[in-house]
């Protein structure tokens, strides 16, 4: 399985996905940051992250559900820093001969990822005079 | 040892990282009374962080030593 996982702060930039023959299924997930947050509206998120162990986490989360769900490839980009309301702060991508596999990697890979790897929503930005409207986003 | 906050607890230290060289092996237990001397804030999080240890989480019977890099790691919300 071909595993690609990259942590950026530019917006998320897609590659091509392979067609070699052998896959018949693609499914992409792209989360995107919504203007509602806790009941009230926003313009941006930022995003933070231990880089070095959520990349760790990422691989190793979907190497274990490799085991599971036989794709040809998975590609996970995650964005941090501050993303606008309406882009992606994470795209999936997983290619397998049949639909099942792929569906399942990126399911149960996203609730592990929301479990375990981290990365955090750090701060929500109210309007676009960035610097005295960010609120911290906190679940103490 | 380097100890890493982020998220809230970053807040709640003022501060990434700071450099730590205290007597070893120290225990999780200890840890959290070297942190809450330093940065007594960091105890309304205590409850709800867990702790990564190189990259891992580690349970509380870890013991940690001055070349380790330790996470302060609250709830996460990736994705």
């Amino acid at each position: 399985m071909i595993v690609e996982i990259k942590l950026t702060d530019k917006p998320i930039q897609k590659s091509p996905p392979t067609t070699d023959g052998t896959i018949g299924a693609t499914v992409e997930f792209c989360g995107i940051v919504r203007g509602e947050e806790n009941g009230e509206k926003i313009v941006a998120i930022v995003y933070e992250a231990y880089a070095e162990m959520a990349k760790k986490m990422m691989r190793s989360i979907v190497e274990r559900l490799g085991e599971k769900y036989h794709c040809h490839s998975v590609q996970i980009i995650h964005r941090i820093g501050t993303i606008p309301v309406g882009e992606t702060a994470i795209y999936i991508r997983a290619q397998s001969m049949h639909r099942a596999e792929s569906f399942g990697l990126v399911t149960e890979f996203l609730d592990q990822l929301k479990k375990d790897v981290p990365i955090w929503k750090s701060r929500i930005i109210k309007n676009l005079n960035f610097k005295n409207n960010e609120c911290p986003i906190h679940s103490s | 040892m380097k100890i890493l906050f982020f998220a809230n607890a970053k807040e709640l230290t003022g501060v990434p990282q700071i450099e730590l060289e205290v007597e070893t092996p120290l225990d999780v237990k200890s840890l959290w009374e070297v942190l809450i001397d330093k940065f007594p804030e960091i105890e309304r999080v205590k409850t709800i962080c867990r702790i990564a240890r190189n990259c891992e989480y580690v349970g509380d019977d870890t013991l940690f030593s001055n070349e380790d890099e330790v996470a302060i790691i609250p709830p996460v919300s990736g994705g």
